[in-house]
């Protein structure tokens, strides 16, 4: 009853300051995940394990294992792909969805809280112990993009991202719990 | 007898203002671009050749700086969002595709009639099975190639190639993080609006500017500033600095003759009276030049008005005259004086009569003007002036002049005229010697804009990556399918010209919109949805996509096998029209359709100029390579000359007169040496000065000739009298004493082209008045001695 009478904004906004203070990190850390792609383009559903590693200040990989695997290592504004033993580089402004989706991660990761509601509408359910983040780009062009992302963890630790397309493609990510390389 | 000529004199006097007056008031039309008075280059085959005028003057180009990245971005789109809708507005961009914009649209269904690659082969099934293959990377990766949405329409990735092609012809900036355009320093964000209105509306372009600033104040963003740049606010800055020195020339240099006059009459009637003539003058000219051009150009009116400087002489002289103890009454001295005075004014008559009848519009209207208000001044000053005089200073005459000479320019020693005639030998050695000549060609030069406008200009068009302007090839023809096809035909020789290293690269309006030709080509070499489909199911065999996966794909290739071609009339609003429009326009005139093939990287301008001279284009099209930087150098040389011409031309015709008038060879030649000397010695000085002689230099010269014919004439004048001669020194010396401050006023002005008049001038004055002054006749001197 006393939560109800406090402004919700100010319990979100306590809420999520805790979320970040607990997914916060100054060092390199690294989370195993599974994917689970829906694809209406695709006769069944593709499930593949991998690996993001964030280093501090503000590089991210992302490693996918299996036939079409890949490895995205992102460093500031460069992207680096490395595909079947070749590696080219991209600049990032030219695939905005992952652009946001890195500086997602950077934002998360390093308790921004200043960039990440620029970015995204958010709507935060659940407590601090077991939360649900619904985050809508801003961006005009990347909503149409990528309508939605959901973004779900307990405590200090992120368990899944569903990432909704448009054309009906979806990412499911599920992480195993950080291992911080010492 | 005499009451009665001045009353009808007065009354002449007093309708000819009514009428001045009255033209004024109901036509008076005062146009104060630039482009009416510098001259636009037009091709051989009229086509106008201002890269200011047409399409590419309606663009502003808007760079936003201050503050960060996010900020700078939320500005550009706040802008976008305000502005986009305004009806003199045609459009504003700042990178940011909008999603919903029907242009796109019209892109992606029309893609098959744009694409460079659509041919036959590139639906073969093995190039099939290669674009499956990427697009199924594509739906696994984080980074696809294509965007995802876009697979099952588009899988051999037709749009980014159609994109890319636009892209390449309208500019290449770069995208930031943001999603909009920044320059490569990533310090701006860059914004193109696109005006309503006309380039050279300049009311209309002074509006919108204005409105987009005001639209950037209401953002309310402290850190932040907007610079603007594009030919248009040049024109409107321009114009707006040619009236600020304008007013503050006219009013400086009227006080501080106020203040000479003053300080040298000891009376306040001279300072007003001085101004009777001269404003007749002005009132007379600018109805004239109104009834002759329909319009008075401004610049006209400011120089014209500077030039009538030698109309202030005229008074001048009548008042240095006046004097007590006076000779005789006012009315006599105008008639004693009016010889010299005819003289003089008639041989600047003559000289401006040349210059007005040039094809130059402005240098016409100045012509015109100044002729008309020195001889009106000269009458007044002759018939009416001494009418104004009140009456007691009629009766008793001016206090004796304030103007301390020197006692060496009454009796100039003879060393003196020795000193002169080496100088001017020197003079001749100089202009003679310097190779070449140092004249300027460049018509931007005599154009008013600051040089960081300049340079603002210049580095958002490049990082905007919109093209230099200054090569290009111009097809005309009858019909726009005619010129596209003229242009498609000179891809492969283009291509050659590249390879062999001549040209760098080219844009053409067939990148943007194909010939019907062409895009009928490619409409016919899109498969049957039968073969299609068949294509696909054997090309995507073990790449896991389901059946029909790809039907919106067989569904697009059939609509574009049946669509109608493309005309540039039927391109919507919208990136594709923004990029065909500089590039292929119908002719104002309503005589055809011209294309442009812009250049870039231009190593051998004679090798491309002979290039197309070769080439045949065929089908009632012509082609011709324009070098438009070349092109107004040359109209620049044209009228050059064309001046050089009117001014030698004009010195023999004076010689003409004053021979005829005078009948004294003696005098003549006095008089023509002088002249001559004090234009020698004026260029050479301007020579070792290092300064670039302009068209507006050479205006100065046959103003300078004028003046030097005004005191040439009087000094020559035979007086027997010491203080007949002594009143003759002091006049001539006031009016070069007051034409030295209103030119010195002048040289101060920040536009080049006045400051290039005011420079010339006063050299001129000193010198001409120093030659006329040497060259005086010595019987004056033997007789005081």
């Amino acid at each position: 009853m006393i939560a109800l009478l406090v402004p919700a904004d100010a319990t979100a906004g306590d809420t999520l300051d805790r979320i970040l203070a607990g997914l916060a990190t100054d060092r390199d850390a690294t989370l195993a995940f599974e994917e689970r792609r829906d694809d209406p383009m695709l006769e069944f559903p593709e499930t593949r394990s991998g690996s993001l590693s964030f280093e501090p200040p503000d590089t991210l990989i992302r490693q996918v294992d299996g036939p079409r695997g890949e490895k995205v290592h992102i460093e500031g504004d460069t992207l680096t792909l490395e595909r079947r033993g070749s590696s080219r580089e991209i600049d990032l402004s030219e695939q905005p969805a992952l652009a946001t989706l890195a500086g997602l991660f950077r934002a998360l990761l390093t308790d921004d809280r200043e960039t990440l509601e620029g970015d995204f509408e958010i709507d935060l359910s659940g407590d601090a112990d077991a939360w649900t983040l619904e985050l809508v780009p801003r961006d005009r062009a990347l909503r149409r993009m990528v309508p939605e992302l959901t973004l779900s963890g307990t405590d200090g630790e992120l368990r899944e991202l569903v990432t909704i397309e448009s054309g009906g493609h979806q990412s499911r990510m599920r992480f195993e719990p950080s291992q911080y390389a010492d | 007898m005499h009451g009665l000529t001045s009353r009808i004199a007065l009354g002449l006097w007093l309708i000819a203002l009514l009428l001045a007056a009255l033209t004024l008031t109901l036509r008076g039309e005062l146009v104060t671009d630039l482009q009416g008075f510098a001259p636009d280059p037009i091709s051989e085959g009229g086509v106008p050749l201002d890269p200011g005028a047409g399409p590419a003057g309606r663009i502003l180009l808007l760079a936003i700086e201050g503050g960060d990245a996010r900020a700078r971005a939320n500005a550009s789109d706040a802008l976008v969002a305000a502005l986009e809708d305004q009806t003199d507005v045609a459009g504003i961009h700042n990178g940011r595709l909008n999603p919903d914009d029907p242009a796109l649209d019209f892109l992606l269904e029309h893609r098959y009639l744009l694409s460079p690659r659509v041919n036959a082969e590139h639906f073969e099934e093995a190039r099939l099975a290669e674009h499956l293959e990427a697009r199924r990377d594509d739906l696994s990766s984080s980074v696809p190639e294509l965007p995802r949405e876009l697979i099952p329409r588009d899988p051999t990735a037709e749009i980014p190639a159609v994109l890319e092609q636009l892209a390449a012809g309208g500019g290449r900036a770069t995208t930031g993080p943001q999603g909009i355009w920044i320059d490569p320093d990533r310090e701006r964000a860059l914004l193109v609006l696109r005006g309503g209105a006309d380039g050279m509306d300049l009311d209309a372009q002074a509006t919108l500017i204005e409105r987009t600033q005001a639209t950037f104040a209401e953002l309310d963003t402290p850190d932040l500033h907007l610079r603007i740049a594009g030919p248009a606010v040049m024109a409107v800055e321009s114009r707006a600095t040619i009236r600020g020195e304008v007013t503050w020339i006219t009013a400086g240099a009227s006080l501080a003759l106020a203040a000479l006059l003053l300080a040298v009459f000891r009376h306040p009637h001279p300072v007003w009276l001085a101004a009777v003539p001269l404003a007749s003058g002005i009132l007379v000219a600018a109805a004239t030049v109104t009834l002759v051009f329909g319009h008075l150009h401004g610049i006209a009116l400011a120089f014209g008005i500077t030039v009538l400087g030698i109309a202030l002489d005229y008074p001048l002289h009548l008042f240095a005259h006046a004097q007590r103890p006076r000779s005789a009454s006012i009315p006599d001295i105008a008639r004693e004086l009016w010889p010299a005075i005819a003289l003089g004014a008639g041989s600047t008559v003559l000289v401006y009569a040349l210059m007005a009848m040039t094809g130059f519009s402005g240098m016409a209207q100045l012509g015109l003007f100044v002729l008309t208000g020195v001889a009106v001044a000269a009458l007044v000053t002759r018939w009416i002036l001494p009418t104004l005089f009140p009456a007691r200073l009629r009766n008793e005459g001016l206090p004796p002049l304030r103007l301390p000479l020197p006692s060496g320019l009454a009796h100039p020693p003879v060393w003196a005229r020795w000193g002169m005639a080496g100088l001017t030998l020197a003079a001749v050695v100089v202009i003679v010697t310097t190779e070449p000549f140092p004249w300027e060609d460049r018509l931007s030069a005599l154009h008013p804009v600051p040089d960081d406008q300049v340079a603002l200009d210049q580095e958002l068009r490049e990082a905007l990556g919109l093209p230099d302007v200054r090569h290009a090839l111009l097809i005309t023809g009858e019909t726009p399918e005619q010129v596209l096809q003229a242009s498609e035909a000179l891809e492969i020789s283009l291509a050659a010209l590249q390879t062999a290293g001549t040209l760098g690269d080219y844009d053409h309006a067939a990148d943007v919109l194909p010939s019907q030709a062409r895009q009928k080509e490619r409409q016919v070499a899109l498969p049957t949805p039968d073969t299609l489909r068949e294509r696909l199911g054997a090309a995507s065999t073990g790449l896991g996509f389901r059946d029909g996966a790809f039907d919106p794909f067989v569904a697009d290739i059939e609509n574009a096998r049946q669509q109608s071609l493309l005309t540039p009339e039927a391109l919507p609003e919208g990136p594709l029209r923004n990029a065909l429009e500089p590039l292929l326009q119908a002719r104002e005139d309503g005589t055809g359709w011209i294309a442009w093939v812009r250049l870039q990287g231009v190593h051998d301008p004679d090798a491309l100029a002979q290039w197309a001279d070769d080439i045949s284009t065929g089908n009632d099209t012509a082609l011709q390579y324009i070098d438009f930087f070349r092109a107004s150098e040359e109209l620049v040389i044209g009228f050059r000359n064309e001046a050089l011409e009117r001014l030698a031309l004009g010195i023999l015709a004076v010689a003409l007169l004053l021979l005829a008038v005078t009948g004294a060879p003696g005098r003549s030649l006095r008089i023509l040496t002088a002249v001559g000397t004090g234009l020698l010695l004026t260029v050479a000085t301007l020579v070792l000065m290092g300064v670039q002689l302009s068209l507006f230099h050479l205006i100065a010269l046959l103003l300078i000739t004028g003046l030097c014919l005004d005191y040439a004439v009087f000094f020559s004048r035979p007086l027997r009298e010491a203080a007949a001669r002594l009143r003759n020194l002091r006049s001539v010396s006031v009016c070069a004493l007051s034409t030295l401050v209103v030119f010195g006023l002048l040289s101060l002005s920040s536009l080049p082209v006045l400051q290039a008049m005011g420079l010339t001038v006063v050299l001129g004055v000193v010198f001409s008045f120093f030659a006329a002054a040497l060259l005086a006749p010595e019987t004056g001197q033997q007789a005081a001695a």
